[in-house]
């Protein structure tokens, strides 16, 4: 046996290596080099180069082939010793790989980093009229729970941590730095090119404290002139506008840039088998009835002008942007409460400044600089002493619609923030990223008709650093990711709330510690694996900390939530087979969350209530995913995600001994636990004229029924449920010159399920829409 | 390459249709209509409280007796969660529910049995949006006091338990003193032609309540004011919410009334007043001062015949929660004003604001949510004197919210 090895070790061999780049010379890492017929390939490391040791001498195709890419054959003769091949690939045209192939490098690369993330390409979906949330409850891991139509109020959990434990961003900068106003359920898809879903493990450039994981929308950041405008119209009187655009002026350099949206919807959808009083009969029946107070409005506006590509500056912008937004309320927690009167409002503006510059003193060290102003007031008014019926008719009531005392309550949240970061790349094996951000928001609430101002207004301040070190080894196979952050908490409140004693202080500074890791490994050029790490914080509020000083008290002792998430994946990347495509990817992961902040009755005799770490939860899961494409004639995807999360809260508030609580190491209801989505879409080039597309898609929702309460207990006829769910939606597009004009049809929910997020809470049934969209670029 | 399209096109539709057949889904809807006469209903009930937030739920248990045994949730028991909650008044075979802890704007009978809490009849009620004291003037009459959410009107509820007819009238009482907010219901008795209405002025928290034992007493059904009867040794006359009790009218028509002082800057005692069968004054020989007898405050006052009561006190200090296993039992003699004796066979409970004791003829039961110990329906022999454990409720579900005698 040691003599077969020795002898073959002994054998002549060659070494191919070589450099990709795109067209423009630039290198291309992460393209795959494979010799046909054989197991033997390679991934390119971050310069670009590649190397293919202990191989046979004799006649080979190289086969090179990398997302976005036009892939390249080419016959070799291999000689004993080094071979050296180099390969220009050309980024795939419209022209032959139609609109929904564009330079997938950068979303490849997200998705083949050490990080568990979701990385999502908004074109596939440009034309359609879906927005953020309805993209990113199709993937893994993601469940957005609506509690009604266009603009309603939802919850986002990632591998089920939701609520606070999640962060939104736009291009790494949190989202409310743009208005409270804008949020993931009025943002079009058009707005931004790509998606990232971080899940439990976060780089440090999203600085924040995300407990659970963070969504970060990627703009288009291209130089060259676009402009994507749309709109479309539908079921429920519903309107939705989107621009977004850039032009560059030649010969100064100018650039100006501005996107918005306007949404608009009645949201009268039909509400099935709704109780209504019958005085005729005197009894309570059974009717289908129409939404009547859930009109919805919402529109922004964000202009950046600036320049580009100047010695001191590769990029450096003045921004400034406007929202606004209108809602009635039509309904509580559940459907049981129904509102007629009380409405929301709300408006922002926000000035900005963006700087960036490449290799700042030395070659490989990189500035990003963000700064920020923003006024966000929004208002709730709350003023007749009415109760609603389904019907739409009304009675006097003893109490406000949704307070026990008439109110117009006023929020204003003055915001500064500012995002400093650094990288440095020591080599192509070593690099650094530095991320300081500071974050203060200043909030004021007060209800207009019993003072003018906040008495009380809470300050936080935010002052988050982020190091990471990244090495990339074996020529790019092993990519690790280590990284450690600070959290410094500031929370201020002017007035201390006295009467009690409960209140010791009303500022408070206090300091946490979060830090992990990401690794990657390509076992093959197309198979990869993954882990990633993090000890997690979702910070303490003002609030939370000290009360409101009307019916909260403070609660000095309160901790922030954390977690230690785990995240175990792989993918496998199958492009060899020349027009078919596969993508698949799986994952495990793990959170060990504790110290869950709620409210609990305070003083039980008074109204008053106080923030305590009150719980603990446990969440195991897999999901998977696999894509396929032929060409660009046919793609299908089709995804399934589990998790089981567990109350892992031992005793009873009050208890640290004695009979552990009976739903310790239950699974936590009410919670979405086995869900999938399948899509598939089918188009065709040059139809009836040249450069035009007809493209036909359907895309299907699956959530498994669960439980409202807990399982275990009570008779199971008795138990309420969230029913199974089956959501199909069909689209046809029609595309004219290579995209420039496209209008499409679109029919959601088609088969009319009674749709349900929450409990007994109805979402719209059947709905139609019209989109238009003209597209240059 | 049409056909190949044309076949594609044909599966998704396919899938599409095989999607829309596999939906027969169970719809939620919260009305399973029973009629019945309250002989059906189960004869006790106990309601409980699972989780933590927000995932906590409520359950209500039907039982034929506390007496021994034992008794789970497991698959057993009806969910109640947006149905009802523990805000219920249990009467003769049936529970009331004024949904003003929901707000739901309906009034709802219920008969339980056979796990299941069923509808009887429902009527629309917005009069009331948090209603703190009940009392039956009879079996058909149900009285029902609250405030409205502004916390500047007392309202009062006359409802017909066959019909669901609701009479709806404002009561008068004094002018809310200066430098106070509003006034709050809290209960209300019915002894001999008479409504008995306890009240507190309320300030801006967290600066205490007007420092008074108020009760308001009214004819009835004229509702017209007799007199509101004030005095400042004690304060936050009755109870705050109908989860448990607070006031007694005995066999010779005494009211007694537990005044139990809230607020961390209150130094006031919790003590006990007597308005003799038809005065229309507090009897000022008789002040029962409960902090000095029990050694802590007491939260609750249950009547038991003969001229006895138990009362519920924190038999350790308060942490300001409710979450505390702190509050003890005792027995106490009415009349003379005199502690009987302190129940301390029985381990310590959890909770205050809940209705743990419920009488049936010479049997007070109390339910005890114990620390470390398994949790019993504790029974209590008037006549013997003698507390033994009855009915183990098993699974250390907290919180015990309510045990009731239904029928």
């Amino acid at each position: 046996m040691l003599f077969a090895v020795t002898t073959k070790a002994q054998q002549p061999t060659t070494t191919l290596s070589g450099q990709i780049t795109g067209a423009d010379g630039q290198p291309l890492p992460d393209a795959a080099i494979t010799l046909k017929g054989t197991n033997a390939g390679a991934y390119t490391t971050a310069t670009g180069k590649f190397k293919i040791e202990k191989i046979k001498p004799g006649k080979y195709t190289i086969v090179v082939t990398m997302m976005g890419y036009t892939r390249q054959e080419r016959s070799v003769t291999l000689t004993v010793g080094t071979n050296t091949e180099n390969f220009q690939l050309a980024a795939e045209s419209l022209a032959k790989e139609g609109v929904t192939v564009i330079s997938k490098s950068q979303n490849r690369q997200v998705k083949e980093s050490g990080f568990a993330v979701n990385a999502i390409e908004t074109k596939l979906l440009a034309n359609t009229n879906t927005d953020m949330n309805q993209l990113l409850n199709r993937t893994t891991g993601v469940k957005v729970r609506e509690q009604g139509g266009m603009g309603s109020d939802f919850n986002f959990s990632i591998n089920g941590l939701s609520g606070k434990a999640v962060r939104f961003f736009i291009d790494g900068v949190p989202m409310e730095v743009l208005g409270s106003s804008m949020s993931l359920n009025n943002i079009p898809v058009n707005l931004a090119e790509r998606v990232e879903v971080y899940k439990g493990v976060l780089p440090v450039t999203l600085g924040a404290d995300a407990l659970g994981g963070a969504v970060n929308l990627v703009t288009n950041q291209q130089i060259k002139n676009y402009l994507d405008a749309s709109y479309s119209v539908g079921s429920f009187n519903s309107h939705r506008g989107a621009i977004t655009g850039q032009v560059t002026d030649k010969k100064t350099g100018i650039v100006a840039r501005v996107s918005g949206f306007v949404n608009y919807s009645d949201n009268d959808y039909t509400m099935k088998r709704m109780k209504v009083y019958d005085s005729i009969e005197k009894n309570y029946v059974r009717r289908d009835v129409r939404r009547f107070h859930d009109q919805y409005r919402s529109a922004m506006v964000q202009a950046e002008v600036g320049i580009a590509n100047k010695k001191w500056a590769d990029v450096l912008f003045v921004g400034a942007g406007l929202s606004n937004t209108g809602r009635e309320i039509q309904s509580g927690t559940d459907q049981e409460k129904v509102y007629g009167r009380a409405v929301q409002s709300g408006s922002a503006w926000n000035t900005s400044l963006r700087y960036k510059k490449n290799n700042l003193f030395t070659t490989g060290l990189d500035l990003n600089v963000f700064a920020s102003h923003t006024e966000d007031k929004s208002t709730i008014t709350d003023t007749s002493e009415v109760q609603y019926s389904w019907d739409g008719s009304y009675r006097p009531y003893a109490q406000a619609e949704l307070n026990q005392i008439k109110t117009i309550n006023h929020i204003n949240r003055p915001r500064n923030y500012a995002r400093v970061n650094l990288s440095y790349k020591l080599s192509a094996a070593h690099s650094f990223n530095l991320n300081y951000t500071f974050d203060q928001v200043t909030n004021n609430t007060w209800n207009e008709l019993l003072t003018d101002k906040d008495d009380n207004p809470g300050k936080l301040a935010k002052n988050l650093v982020g190091l990471a070190y990244r090495q990339d080894l074996l020529d790019g196979r092993l990519q690790n990711t280590f990284f450690g952050k600070y959290y410094g908490l500031n929370l201020r409140q002017p007035r201390t709330v006295s009467g009690t004693g409960d209140i010791t202080s009303a500022t408070d500074q206090q300091d946490y510690f979060g830090y992990g890791v990401a690794s990657r490994y390509m076992v093959l050029p197309s198979l990869g694996i993954k882990a990633s790490y993090e000890k997690a914080y979702r910070l303490q509020e003002v609030g939370e900390m000290f009360g409101n000083g009307i019916d909260q008290t403070g609660n000095p002792d309160l901790r922030p939530e954390n977690s230690n998430n785990f995240n175990l994946g792989a993918f496998y990347n199958l492009t060899a087979a020349g027009k078919h495509r596969i993508y698949g990817e799986a994952g495990v992961f793990y959170r060990d969350a504790v110290d869950f902040i709620y409210a609990r009755a305070y003083q039980s005799n008074s109204r008053v209530s106080r923030f305590e770490n009150t719980s603990k939860v446990l969440v195991k899961g897999l999901e998977a995913e696999i894509q396929y494409d032929y060409l660009d004639i046919f793609r299908a995807s089709v995804n399934a995600s589990y998790q089981n999360a567990i109350n892992n809260t031992k005793y009873a508030s009050g208890s640290k001994t004695g009979t552990p609580e009976a739903t310790y190491k239950n699974k936590i209801p009410n919670q979405p636990w086995l869900f999938g989505n399948a899509a598939a879409s089918i188009g065709q080039n040059n139809v009836f004229t040249k450069k035009d597309r007809l493209q036909l898609g359907w895309d299907f929702q699956y959530v498994h029924w669960f439980f409202l309460t807990w399982e275990e207990f009570a008779a199971p006829n008795t138990k309420s449920k969230v029913p199974t769910q089956y959501i199909q939606n069909l689209a046809v597009t029609y595309s004219l010159q290579d995209g420039r004009y496209n209008i499409s049809a679109e029919c959601r929910n088609f088969t009319n399920q009674r749709v349900y997020d929450n409990f007994s809470l109805q979402k719209p049934g059947r709905a139609f829409y019209v989109k238009l969209r003209y597209f240059i670029h | 390459m049409f056909s190949f399209s044309k076949k594609l096109v044909y599966t998704a539709l396919t899938v599409a249709m095989l999607g829309s057949i596999s939906s027969c889904t169970k719809y939620y809807e919260n009305d399973l209509i029973v009629s019945g006469d309250g002989e059906q209903s189960d004869k006790y009930a106990i309601w409980l409280q699972l989780g933590s937030w927000p995932n906590t739920a409520q359950y209500v248990l039907g039982v034929p007796s506390l007496s021994s045994g034992s008794v789970d949730l497991k698959g057993n028991g009806a969910e109640v969660t947006s149905k009802a909650d523990y805000g219920i008044i249990p009467y003769k075979g049936f529970y009331y529910y004024p949904s003003t802890s929901a707000t739901t704007g309906r009034f709802t009978k219920f008969q339980l049995s056979n796990n299941n809490l069923g509808i009887v009849k429902e009527v629309p009620f917005t009069y009331q949006s948090s209603i703190s004291g009940y009392a039956f003037a009879n079996d058909t009459t149900l009285i029902m006091v609250g405030s409205n959410g502004a916390g500047g009107k007392v309202l009062c509820s006359v409802v017909n338990t066959n019909t669901l007819e609701i009479r709806n009238v404002e009561l008068p009482v004094n002018a809310i003193p200066t430098g106070f907010t509003g006034v709050r219901t809290r209960s209300a008795t019915y002894a001999n032609g008479r409504l008995y209405v306890n009240l507190a002025y309320s300030a801006t928290w967290p600066a205490p309540e007007y420092q008074s034992a108020i009760t308001a007493i009214y004819e009835f059904p004229s509702l017209t004011l007799v007199k509101q009867l004030e005095d400042s040794r004690s304060s936050s006359m009755g109870q705050s919410n109908m989860w448990m009790q607070g006031t007694h009218v005995d066999e010779k028509g005494d009211i007694y009334e537990l005044a139990q002082p809230v607020g961390a800057t209150v130094t006031l005692p919790s003590a006990i007043y007597r308005i003799r069968n038809g005065a229309a004054e507090y009897d000022p020989e008789y002040f029962f001062n409960l902090n000095n007898t029990l050694g802590g405050a007491a939260v609750a006052l249950y009547g038991i015949g003969n001229g006895k009561a138990i009362v519920k006190y924190k038999a350790l200090p308060d942490d300001g929660t409710d979450a505390g296993h702190i509050f003890a039992y005792a027995v106490i003699d009415l009349p003379s004003a005199k502690l009987i004796r302190k129940l301390n066979e029985l381990p310590l409970d959890k909770g205050e604001m809940l209705e743990t004791v419920t009488r049936d003829g010479n049997t007070v039961y109390i339910m005890v949510n114990a620390e470390s110990e398994k949790d019993y329906v504790w029974m209590y022999d008037v006549a013997k004197d003698q507390a033994t454990p009855g009915l183990e409720v098993v699974g250390g579900y907290d919180y015990m919210l309510r045990v009731d005698k239904v029928k």
